[in-house]
């Protein structure tokens, strides 16, 4: 804390022991040790690669990736000397499609994957009933990496980056929300301490079997191993979530905001979520659809329904209802969230009940005194998987960048869709419609505000980095995207903001395995066990081009570099070291790293 | 009445399976372009140490076969690649200044680099 007055550094002290109930000798202490950079076990020290490149092989532990400069927006190297000058502004976690899945539920289509298992590649997945462990392991890694590994600076906040819920499930959405608020979790629906679903039917030849996948396609075709307890010990054993040591904010995800991430919730009532058959068979599926449960229609749901309901039962199976899958609307997602504690908080994360009041599904934070982070919708709920940004969300956030332009702040963004994603006109065909802005013209307007300096999103499950220069070739943003939490690589990323202090600022962005180890062990079915067996089921799912998943290596690891977007003195020493202090003492209280 | 509407839902559980898949309709159509060609450009140009100002982005061409994917080095020369999206080794190669520097299959540098060697 050298750039504090001894004064200032007392009565900060002071207020911040008072503030989270602890000794002031405690506080005093951490905050007079030296920052360094964390010891924190990222992709820097150790990656997890496969054993080998054909059939169905294990994960094992490999080197770590050192860091990639890139000086795409620069147009320039970079001076050498910047390591030495550098100042950190913020520290910040990310997670993006974190796809918490009741896989029990009526309402899923997994039979899909019986028609055509590419096409219908995120209907079943053979990992998961472990979505709950998986996120509790990459909350535990986000913990772990409380320092970060550049600076040392203390984690300021975790921002996710949407697809929550799988199914638009308010369950998923409870247990996605009570994970990283720290809980324990038995991840079952139904019937308590038993699955009643694909995995253990057997006419269900699409799914992993895990108990005998012998006559399923994912033992007989693709070496799947039989793992007997996983499925019990998946949805019975409590899964205890520490939850996260810093506040955390959420978006909108496309699974979030449209049913199965594309239509409306019309085409899903909760009759069918919250009912009592399930279909075990794609014909099932599409009979259950065409007999008006999937309608909004009253009078269909009455007259085809009724019909339906005595006649076309064959290829379901009798599940045990349960309220808690009812399908949620747009509001539930916030007041869900508006459902959660003070600590890590904020409550709402990022939310307001006057956003429920309004309707309003995006915001802005000052996370800092000088960093300004904004979440913006950029779902479609007419129809479509992909996003746009509607006009009057698109004006509010011009807004918001004027005003942190004024105020010599950081902006960064927080959104679902991606550059390249950002393509979904789809208009409602009854109703108020609006302009839809999409990726050229967004990208456009963000390009006059060079204090948006980052873009953080998801939707595509894969690690990506993208820059964006200005018309000019010089300066920009940088949009970093990460991988999803379902689907290999099962990863998160730390990125921090810092000063060169030589009229450039750089972006260290770091991606992150979730906490449980590299190999996986079938007799170890402990929460952090399954962790391991997710990862290997998930490597090894041949629907999906996992080997590209991974991104680049230009697209995992890398400081990115920027021109300075002001003058950065204008951010003084003492403000970002005051900010740190809060910070730290935070993570204390939280029993996280202090140093 | 009822066979319209069956036949008009079964369509949709189709359709809503294909849109709920964020990679099908997330990653595929990054403008059609697979992303295996731009991970394999950009390994190559890391292993082999290229001093890069502006790592390559890629387009498609030929009626969403063939991808041209363009950067720039330190010094000033372009990096141009292309590669056949539509061939599952997805071939491709890299020039540097007009000058050949890299031939080879996208696919198997990326399983390569998934795994340990």
């Amino acid at each position: 804390m050298s750039q504090l007055s001894r004064r200032t550094f007392l009565t900060l002290t002071g207020g911040l022991a008072a503030a989270w109930a602890l000794p002031i000798d405690t506080v005093a202490r951490a905050l007079d040790r030296p920052v360094a950079p964390g010891d924190v076990q990222t992709t820097l020290v150790a990656t997890i690669r496969k054993a080998g490149q054909s059939g169905y092989v294990k994960l094992v532990p490999a080197p770590g990736e050192p860091y990639l400069t890139r000086v795409d927006l620069l147009g320039r190297e970079a001076t050498p000397a910047r390591a030495k000058t550098r100042r950190s502004l913020v520290y910040l976690g990310h997670m993006s499609d974190l796809h918490v899945i009741d896989a029990q539920s009526p309402a899923r289509l997994d039979t899909m994957a019986g028609v055509d298992p590419v096409l219908f590649s995120g209907n079943f997945r053979p990992q998961e009933l472990m979505q709950v462990q998986i996120l509790t392991g990459l909350v535990q890694a986000l913990n772990d990496a409380a320092s970060s590994p550049v600076t040392g600076a203390p984690l300021a906040f975790v921002v996710n980056t949407g697809d929550s819920a799988d199914q638009r499930s308010q369950q998923e959405l409870r247990w996605y929300i009570d994970t990283l608020d720290g809980a324990k979790i038995t991840a079952n629906t139904g019937k308590p301490g038993e699955y009643e679903g694909v995995q253990v039917w057997p006419e269900c030849d699409f799914a992993y079997h895990p108990e005998d996948p012998s006559n399923d396609v994912w033992g007989r075709e693709n070496g799947y191993p039989a793992i007997p307890g996983l499925v019990k010990s998946a949805i019975s054993n409590p899964v205890d979530s520490p939850g996260l040591s810093v506040p955390w904010y959420a978006v909108y995800g496309n699974h979030d905001a449209n049913y199965f991430g594309g239509w409306p919730t019309g085409w899903m009532t909760n009759e069918l979520a919250t009912g009592s058959r399930k279909a075990a068979l794609p014909s099932a599926t599409e009979r259950m659809f065409g007999s008006g449960l999937g309608s909004t229609s009253p009078f269909e749901k009455l007259f085809i329904g009724s019909i339906a309901n005595r006649g076309f039962a064959s290829g379901t199976r009798h599940v045990t209802p349960d309220p808690n899958r009812k399908i949620m609307s747009l509001m539930d997602f916030i007041s869900e969230h508006l459902n959660s504690p003070p600590t890590p908080g904020p409550v709402g994360h990022g939310f307001s009940q006057a956003d429920v009041d309004n309707e309003i599904t995006y915001w802005a934070k000052d996370v800092t005194p000088f960093v300004t982070l904004v979440g913006l919708n950029t779902c479609n709920i007419t129809v479509g998987a992909g996003g746009s940004i509607p006009q009057d969300q698109f004006d509010w956030l011009k807004a918001q960048l004027v005003k942190a332009r004024a105020a010599n702040k950081l902006v960064i963004l927080a959104t679902h869709h991606t550059s390249f994603t950002l393509d979904n006109v789809a208009q409602p065909v009854i109703g108020p419609q609006q302009n839809l802005i999409v990726a050229d013209e967004f990208i456009s307007m963000l390009h006059e505000f060079p204090n948006m300096v980052a873009w953080m999103n998801g939707h595509t499950h894969l690690n990506r980095i993208t820059g964006h220069a200005n018309p000019n070739g010089v300066g920009g943003f940088w949009e970093i995207s990460s991988a999803s939490c379902v689907d290999f690589s099962q990863q998160g990323r730390v990125t921090e903001i810092v000063d060169n202090r030589d009229g450039t600022i750089s972006i260290f962005t770091t991606v992150l395995d979730h906490a449980a180890p590299a190999q996986a062990n079938y007799n170890d079915l402990s929460q952090s066990g399954l962790g391991s067996i997710s990862r290997e089921l998930a490597a090894n799912d041949v629907y999906w081009d996992t080997d590209s998943l991974l991104g680049s290596v230009i697209d995992r690891n890398c400081e990115l570099l920027l021109p300075a977007p002001f003058d950065m003195a204008k951010i003084s020493d003492q403000i970002v070291a005051k900010s740190q202090a809060e910070q730290r003492v935070r993570l204390l209280a939280a029993g996280g790293a202090t140093q | 009445m009822i066979t319209i509407a069956r036949t008009l839902a079964g369509a949709a559980v189709v359709v809503v399976g294909l849109a709920g898949c964020a990679y099908t309709n997330g990653v595929l159509p990054h403008g059609g372009i697979q992303p295996d060609i731009y991970d394999a450009v950009g390994d190559i140009l890391v292993e082999k140490s290229v001093p890069v100002k502006t790592y390559p982005e890629c387009t498609l061409e030929s009626e969403g076969k063939t991808q041209t994917c363009v950067g720039e080095t330190l010094t000033g020369q372009q990096i141009q690649a292309t590669g056949d999206q539509s061939d599952k080794a997805m071939p491709f190669t890299i020039t540097i200044g007009g000058q050949p520097f890299y031939t080879g299959s996208a696919t198997d540098v990326l399983k390569q680099n998934a795994s340990v060697s």
